[in-house]
Order: C-alpha cells, then structure tokens, then sequence
C-alpha cells in the first residue's frame, strides 16, 4: 500500500503541471532576469577606469601643479588610469559639457582648482578627494613655506611616500562579499517554500471533510497514517528534484554558489521539506475554506521571503538587529543564511545550526498538522 | 435466514439544531439490493456517512457484518466498496490508473488487482476509453468510471449514493444493469436515490425517508399496498359537468374524482373493474372525449400520500 | 445587472481572502516605502558606514578616529569576524578599520572592507590623506596636536565642490510609495481579481442555458464595470493608507500628480489581470505568475534596483516595461525633469494600458471559443 500511494501520488503531482512548471518557471525566469540585471553588479561596484572629465585651467600655478600631471592620475591596484580627459577652452563650454556621462569639471576659481559635479554618486566623491588632495598639499607646502628646508624635505618625504601602512585583512579564503548572491538565495528558499501549496493540495485530497477524493481514501483499507506519509513523501521527493533542476540552471549561466554543491542539495532537500511540511499544516486547519488555506500559503511564502530580503535587501540585516527572533523562525532566511554560510564560511557550524532549525521546523509543522487532522469522524462533511 | 449486513438501532445525527437522523432504525440483510428513498434533504447521504464511519452521530448503534463499525474497522472496510455521489477521481490519471489507485487501495497482489481492474473496467464498458483522461469523458462515462473506481476490489457490500445523476439515458441502463450484475454475483447493494423508477426497477426492498425518519419498509408491493389508491384511471380532452363529476365520483371503489384542464382524473381503491365501471358511464352518458389510460400507484404516491410531499421537487 | 451583482457575490464568498491579501500587501507596502530610502545610500553617499577599532588609544589615534568619524557614520559592530563579514555583507558597513597597537610609533593599520569597490577605495584615499598630511607635519616640526589641527584645514575641501544644478535631492518616502506601489498593485490586484473572474467565467458555461439571453454587449459591459468599480476601490484603499501615512502630504503640490500616474498605472495593471484571468488557474499558479510578472517588472523597471547598475542592453529591455516609465514619472516629480517628462512618462503608460486591454479582450474572445467550443 506504501508504494503504491507513493507512485500514484508521485504521479498525480508530477502531472499537475501547475505546481511543477510554474514553480520551475519562476525560478528559471527571475534567475535569469536578475543575472543579467545585476549578476555583475558587484563587478560594477568595483572602479572604474577612465571616468569621463572635463578640464578649463587658467590658472598657470593650478596648470603647472594639477593640469600636467592629472592625466597621470592612476589606480594603484590596476595601473590604469583613473580620469579620461577631455580639455574645454572656456568655463561655459566645461560647464556645458557636464552632463551624462561626464562626471566631473575640473576649473580654476581664484588660484585655487575646483570641482563641479553633476551627481552624488561614489564617482563624484571620488573626484572630489582628488581636489582635497591637490587642497591639501597647497595648503601643506604652503604651511611649510615658513619652515626651515630640512623641514620641508622630511616633510615633503611624508607627503608625497607611495608607501601604504594600511594593510588589508582577508576573512578566509571564501570570503565573500557580494551581496547580490542574497537574490539568488532567496529565490532558492522561495521555490522551496512553493511547496506549501503542494502540502495544501494534497491534504485536502486527503481529508473525508475536504474533498470527496478524500472520503473515498478514508473509507478505504489502507491507514491514514501509511497514506499521508507515502504520500507526503512522494511529492517532497518530486519538488525537491525540481527545485535542484532550478538551482543547475542558476550554475548554468553563471550563478556563483560556491564549491558546496552536496550541501547545497540537501538544504534544497530540507527547504522542501519545510514547505511541504508547513502547507500540510495550513491544510488541516479543519474550518477553514479551500481558498483561504491557498490564500494563507501564498502569504506565509511571500512574507517569509520579504523578510529575508528578497525585494529589499535591508529587510534582513534590519530584522536581525530589531527583532532577531523574527529571523531564528523564517524559514527563508534560515534557508538563505544555510546558503550564505556554505558559500563564505570555511567551518560548517552555522550551516549545522540552521540546517537543524529547519529539520525542527518540520517536525513541528507534521506534529501540528496532524494533530490537528487527525480526527476520522466529522460532526459534519 | 439472511444476515443482516447493516444494522442501525436509534441513530440520532444532529447538525447544530438541524436534527438530520430522528432515531432511525434500518436493517439490511445479506443479497439485497435494498434502495433509500426520499426527496433531498431527508438524510440519504447522512446515514451513508454515518454507515461509513465518515460522520460522528449523537446516539446509536450502527455494525456492519455483525460488528461495530468504526474509523478503524478494517476488516469491514476491505469489503466495503463505495460509490459517492460527487464523481471522485483524480484529473491527472487516465481511467486505468484511477481504478488501479483506487483498487489498489484494497488489494496488494499486483497479479490479482490487475485482474481486476480489467474485469472492473469490462464491466462498467469502458475498454475504449482506458487511456482517456477524465476531463475527456463525458457526464455519463465519469459516472461508470466513478463506479468502477468504489467496486473493482470486488466488495461483499456496495453503497451507491445517487449515482445516475444527470447521466444519459444509455449509461443510465448499462448502470442498472450493472448493479443487478452485481447483486447476482454477491453483492449487497444499498441503493440511494430520489428517481423513483430507478429504485422501483432494481431494488428489492425499500425504505422511505424524509426528515431522518424512516417512514415506510417494505418491498414495493408492499409499500404499495400501504396506501388507499390502487388504481388512477385519467381521461383526456374531456368535458364532463358539475353533476356528471359527481356522479362518476360515487361510482364504486371510487374515492376521488377531479378535472384540470380537460383531463378527468377518477383514484380508485381497490376493485377489479374500475376502467370499465367508469368507460360504462361514459359512454352511457355520451361524453366525448380522448385517450383513456390506467395507471398503478407508485412510489410517489406512497411518498405522496405519507408524506403529502412530492419526491422530487418539479422543475423550475 | 445581474452579471455585475454575480461579480460582488463572488467576491462576497470569497472575502476572507481578500480580506489576507489586503492586509498583507497593504502592510507590505507601508514597510517598503518606509525603509527602501536606505537601500539607495550606496549610490547617494559621501557619508559611508564605518566602525574604527582602536587599539592603540593614544593621542595620535584617538585623532584619527575621530577625524574618521567626522566624515562618515559610526555604525555599532562588535569585533567579532563572523558579524563584521555579515554587516559588510549586507553593506550594514562599508569599511572596518583597526589601528594596530602601537601605532602612535609605526603608524600601522589593518582593514576589512569589500574589496575593489569604490566604497572601500573611496574612504581609503581618505585615511591616507589624512597620514600622509599628519606625518608630514609632524616631520616638519610640528606637535601631534598641531599637526592635527593643520592636517583638518588642509583637508577641507569646503567650498572646493560645487553642483551644477540643484544639489541632488533625496527623494522622499512618496516616491518610494508610489515607485513600490507598482508591485503591490499588481500582486495584489491579481491575487483579489483573478480568481473571480475566473469563477465567472466556469460560471457561465453552466449557467449558459438557465439565463435569460443576454447580449455579449451587455454582459461585457457589465463584467467591465464591475472591475472598474472592485479596482478603483482597491486604489482608493491604497490612495487613503497613503493619505494617512504621509498626512495628506498626498494633495499638496506636485505630489498630486502622483495621484494621476498611478491611476493610469491602475488601467495598465487591470489590464494585465484580465489576460491572465482569461486562463483557467488554481490560487497557488497565480501567485507563482503573479509573482513572475510583479518581481520580474519590478525588477527590470528599477523599482527594487536602482536603475545605474543596468548595463545598456538591459535598459533597452526595461524601457518595455510599464514599470519602468512609473518610476521615471515618479522621479521626474523630485528630480530636474519638469513637468513635461511627467506627463511623457504617464502618456506611455497609457498606451500600455490601451494595449493589454486590447490583447486581453482578443485572449478572451479565443479562449471562451474553446472553452465553449
């Protein structure tokens, strides 16, 4: 009787193309989408050579001090150039010029180099330390003018000394800082926690007093204990398999996980069973209508993965610091963070941690779901 | 002396201060086809459910092949075979898999369910249709599937719950046959339904219900002997005067005499020659009229009478 | 009447959802349009944010820190690996930097930040700013405390940088609200509406023949007022929690105009639903598409992300999405954009709306054919 259900029940799901295409879909469509919009987001992050500027001088101290050596402005790490140049002949055409692309004008007021800028973003600041820089050695030398000339040369040694005495620290070898693979996290934990509907389905397909199918079952020969489990069973391993067919396309086109892929699949496993587990208990509230029990699921799957940040990253860190708890019960994000620890952290105590949190989870959803189930006499059908 | 397959004693079902089943008593014996009557509402599907074990009842006793029946009596479930009212199969599976399912649910040997998914499927005539998905059969085939699906595991006792509803007049035959195949096989059947003809052409013993009481028992002879009118004799296109319906009602054995729209309707009890009692006087008093036809009682005059309800509400 | 009175009892039965569906993404969107600012300061910021660990505590330190913390925020991190590499994660920091026991000799310092990016850079050359002016004035002759004090004027670039039109505004939380708004509607809309038109359509077949005929014109003309009337009341509710959040801030001024492109929004939205309504779909497949087509505009319009990161290839493809135009609508209100771009914007939503009318009127014929047929 076990397997029997559980190939028929297998079957039946398989078939119900709605809970696997869609489910399989969205992943597959909103991955890609969020590869191509942001999958090399960090990479932007990183600076950029040759940001677009403009240059008027007619200043000749400014020329001589910034105008002949602006081109030469370099990134340390890369050796690239950091300004791609472009010289004006009057401060209206510069200050004409300043526009799309052009980040930054660079004039001269006074004897003194000034900026004019078009934004704030990161570019822009970066522009301005350029001209606190010239600023600040102006001023420097200046200072330095009253002072003595051994002065100024161990002075001028400092000043100008490309030693760095900043030294950097590595996290780990996996350290990661990329904040993006967050989506990817999410969207994993979200097509885990589709399974809910299936949980919901298949219990109403089980229950005398929700479904006619279910009476049918119920007055059959075989336990509803053995019937549940074969059943639940044969559509987490369904589920699971679909969402790791999901995951593979992420790797496809270029989703960087990191190297755990073992573990990665059995929190896909677990995520699954979760889901299943938790719509499975939505499902046995007894009073409740077919439409709100769906209705119940979809919410309890989007809240929990706007929590963890799937559409505003800062839902997540901002949770974790005001109501942590809310965190320790998500299920998304205790996905996500099992994802996240695999990817960066070389010890597995945190996957451990969460892993286990979300095997309790789903004994705690069973236990309630059949508590609440349980009964095989109706007051009314 | 048959065994009585089911017996319910004093079974009281109430839904909040609905009071679905008043102390309804009912026995049925081993090889019956024993159909449940009455109009909708009058507690049918309760008692099913209540038979199955599906529904928690107030007070009573129900047992089912000498024992008490409860959720997990699972040796009267095995010969429990159920047919309900709403076609309950799954969408996803072709014919052959939902009684496969269904039967398997019963039987564990492959070989022997196999054999009898097959016979089951012969049986209800569905041989051209075992790769067919539900949502491609027609109201009618749903229904035989329906049916095949509650008796392929070849249960002793079989409750159908309405099963011809809104099907067609060639799948409605092939079921009744099918039932009366079955009972000759070995079945015990507890027949459900308020078409009158239906449980009239089928069914050996009858009970009638209506506000969870049972008010009549008896094969329908006898339930037809329950009541006065044996005979109702109706004239068509006729036009007969105050006095002339008068006279016809005293005729002998006649207890009711009325006239709607040109047709005469004359209810007699008992007598033996009432058509001619009544054609005499027609034609003595030279009366035009049209077809003249009789008919005998059924089972919705019992109800009629016992109840002055009709069985089945008229058509909108 | 009675197609439009059927349409309210469907949605009477089926309240309880609606009832879920409101709250949730009601609350939802109260949240996001309250905390969404923040997630722009990456790309608004000269303020980062940093945490200074000093283990040194001497003067020259202390100096530093506080000339660090000057500049930037000062965000509360323990010293612990596991937290600083989740805050820079989740970009809660954006540099951590420890000053090394005796640096008041060596000078040295450590640092944890997300390497390469601009961020990190940017507060770097800051910091060596800093060392390489205080070093040299201390070569010169100067006290610690002197050279600091000179080494904050030479850095003072007050007055150096100037904006060539308005000094970029920060956009206020109703951009955010009526920019998120765009998922909200339409996840909501589609999880309310979609299901009872559909009921309506199962429903038709099978009362096909018990109705009194009844022209095409007029059932169409029913069904389509009464999705106007369910709509317009769902923009209301969300016009009205809006009113109460920002205190009618909603009315005043250019914010009306709001008022006007989330309206067309609303046409587009309808639009949208009734395509997928046409299809006959259990509750759980439209939230999968629903969510599909929410997140997937949403994303791809700039509403969740800021649009700066998309390469040229995917902003050709976001200029499709209705999406997109709301957003630049929106921002044209708080931004140099005038008026005229407004109204651009909101024109093009319109055609939109006008053509996902047209393609769910033309969807729907086909697929009442074949249900029917």
């Amino acid at each position: 009787m076990f397997w029997h259900n559980f190939k028929y029940t297998f079957l039946i799901t398989l078939r119900s193309k709605d809970q696997i295409f869609w489910s399989l879909i969205f992943t597959v469509i909103l991955g890609t989408l969020f590869y191509s919009t942001f999958g090399n987001a960090y990479e932007f992050e990183q600076l950029q050579s040759n940001i677009p500027v403009v240059v008027y001088l007619d200043d000749e101290a400014v020329q001589k001090n910034f105008g002949d050596m602006i081109e030469d402005i370099s990134i340390v790490e890369s050796g690239e150039k950091l300004l791609a140049v472009t010289y004006v002949d009057s401060f209206e055409e510069g200050k004409e010029l300043l526009v799309d692309d052009t980040i930054g004008f660079f004039y001269s007021e006074d004897g003194m180099l000034k900026l004019m800028v078009n934004g704030n973003g990161i570019q822009e600041s970066i522009l301005s330390t350029i001209v606190a820089n010239y600023h600040q050695i102006v001023t420097i030398m200046t200072d330095l003018s009253s002072k003595g000339p051994e002065a100024q040369m161990a002075a001028i040694e400092k000043l100008f000394s490309e030693a760095s005495n900043n030294e950097g620290i590595s996290l780990g070898k996996k350290a990661n800082m990329d904040a993006y693979s967050d989506y990817f996290f999410n969207l994993i934990a979200m097509s885990c926690l589709f399974a809910s509907f299936a949980g919901v389905a298949f219990t109403i397909n089980n229950q005398a007093n929700l479904s006619t199918i279910g009476a049918r079952k119920n007055v059959s020969n075989t336990g509803g204990l053995t019937q549940l489990i074969s059943g639940l069973s044969a559509i987490w391993i369904l589920l699971s398999a679909m969402t790791c067919i999901a995951f593979g396309y992420l790797l496809l086109i270029g989703v960087n996980f990191g190297d755990e892929i073992p573990r990665i699949i059995l929190t896909i496993f677990v995520g699954n069973m979760v889901g299943l587990t938790s719509g499975f208990f939505i499902g046995s509230i007894g009073k409740l209508s077919e439409g709100v029990k769906e209705a119940i699921a979809v919410a309890y799957s989007l809240i929990s993965c706007f929590m963890s940040g799937l559409m505003l990253q800062m839902m997540k860190p901002m949770i974790h610091m005001y109501c942590p708890i809310l965190e320790k019960i998500n299920p998304a994000a205790r996905l996500c963070d099992a994802l996240y620890s695999l990817k960066v952290y070389e010890t597995y105590d945190r996957f451990n941690e969460n892993i286990i949190t979300l095997l309790v989870m789903t004994v705690i959803f069973t236990l309630g779901g059949f508590l609440l189930g349980r009964r095989k006499q109706y007051a009314s059908i | 002396m048959s065994e009585a397959v089911v017996k319910i004693e004093n079974l009281v079902k109430r839904y909040k201060e609905v009071l679905a089943l008043d102390h309804f008593n009912l026995e049925i014996k081993e090889g019956e086809v024993f159909g449940l009557l009455g109009p909708n509402g009058s507690g049918k599907t309760t008692t099913i459910n209540c038979i199955l074990s599906l529904l928690s009842y107030d007070k009573g006793e129900v047992e089912v092949f000498g024992k008490k029946m409860s959720p997990d009596n699972y040796e009267a479930k095995r010969n429990i075979g159920v047919v309900m009212q709403n076609v309950a199969v799954f969408d996803e599976l072709t014919v052959y898999e939902n009684i496969d399912y269904f039967c398997g649910l019963y039987i564990k040997d492959k070989a022997k369910r196999k054999e009898y998914v097959e016979e089951a499927i012969t049986f209800v005539g569905l041989e051209d249709f075992k790769k067919f998905y539900p949502k491609k059969l027609s109201g009618g085939l749903l229904r035989r599937l329906n049916i095949a699906c509650g008796i392929a595991h070849k249960p002793k006792l079989i409750i159908m719950d309405e099963p011809t509803v809104a099907v067609d007049p060639q799948s409605r035959n092939k079921i009744l046959e099918g039932i009366e195949e079955l009972n000759r096989n070995g079945a015990t059947i507890i027949y459900t339904s308020h078409y009158m003809e239906e449980v009239e052409q089928i069914c050996s013993r009858i009970a009638i219900m209506d506000k969870g009481k049972n008010l009549a028992l008896g094969t329908k002879d006898e339930l037809k002997k329950m009541i006065k009118n044996t005979e109702t004799i109706y004239i068509e296109k006729i036009d007969v005067t105050k006095e002339q319906l008068e006279a016809i009602s005293k005729i002998n054995h006649v207890y009711s005499a009325t006239i709607e729209d040109g047709k005469l309707q004359v209810k007699c009890s008992g007598g033996k020659h009432n058509l001619i009692n009544v054609l005499n006087y027609i034609n003595d008093n030279n009366i035009p009229c049209g077809r003249v036809y009789s008919e005998l009682p059924t089972l919705n005059d019992v109800f009629l009478e016992i109840t002055g309800k009709e069985l089945r509400d008229k058509e909108a | 009447m009675q197609v439009f009175k059927t349409f309210f009892k469907i949605l009477n039965k089926q309240k309880h959802q609606f009832i879920i569906y409101i709250s949730i993404f009601g609350v939802l969107l109260g949240v996001l349009s309250n905390v969404g600012g923040n997630e722009r300061k990456e790309f608004q910021g000269s303020k980062m944010d940093i945490v200074v660990f000093d283990y040194d505590n001497s003067e020259e330190s202390k100096y530093l820190l506080e000339y660090m913390y000057s500049l930037h925020n000062k965000v509360d991190v323990e010293d612990d690996r596991e937290e600083i590499q989740d805050s820079l994660y989740w970009q809660v920091i954006d540099y951590v930097l420890y000053i090394d026991e005796g640096y008041s000799e060596t000078g040295k310092l450590s640092n944890i930040k997300r390497d390469g990016t601009k961020a990190s850079i940017y507060v770097e050359e800051q910091i060596a700013a800093y060392q390489k002016s205080f070093d040299a004035y201390v070569a010169a002759g100067y006290s610690s405390k002197e050279a600091n004090e000179k080494t904050i004027a030479a850095l003072d670039s007050d007055g150096l940088v100037g904006y060539k039109g308005k000094s970029s505004v920060e956009l206020p939380k109703l951009y955010y609200y009526f920019t998120y708004m765009t998922y909200i509607m339409i996840m909501l809309l589609m999880n309310v509406m979609a299901p009872i038109i559909m009921v309506f359509n199962k429903k038709e077949i099978k009362d096909r023949n018990s109705v009194a005929p009844m022209t095409i014109k007029s059932r169409s003309t029913q069904l389509i007022g009464a999705t106007a009337v369910l709509s317009i009341a769902v923009w209301v509710a969300l016009i009205i929690v809006a009113a109460i959040m920002f205190k009618g801030q909603v009315f005043v001024g250019t914010n009306a105009l709001n008022l006007l492109s989330s309206f067309v929004f609303l046409l587009l939205t309808v639009g949208i639903v009734c395509i997928v309504s046409s299809f006959n779909l259990k509750a759980p497949t439209i939230s999968m598409i629903s969510n599909i087509i929410a997140l997937g505009m949403a994303f791809l319009g700039g509403v969740f992300v800021p649009m700066e990161i998309f390469s040229a290839g995917i902003l050709k493809i976001a200029r499709f999405m209705p999406t997109y135009w709301q957003v630049k609508a929106t921002e044209s209100l708080y931004i140099d954009g005038g008026l005229d771009t407004f109204f651009k914007c909101v024109g093009i939503e319109a055609l939109f709306a006008a053509a996902f009318m047209a393609i769910a009127l033309i969807v729907a014929k086909v697929m009442k054919e074949r249900r029917e047929g």
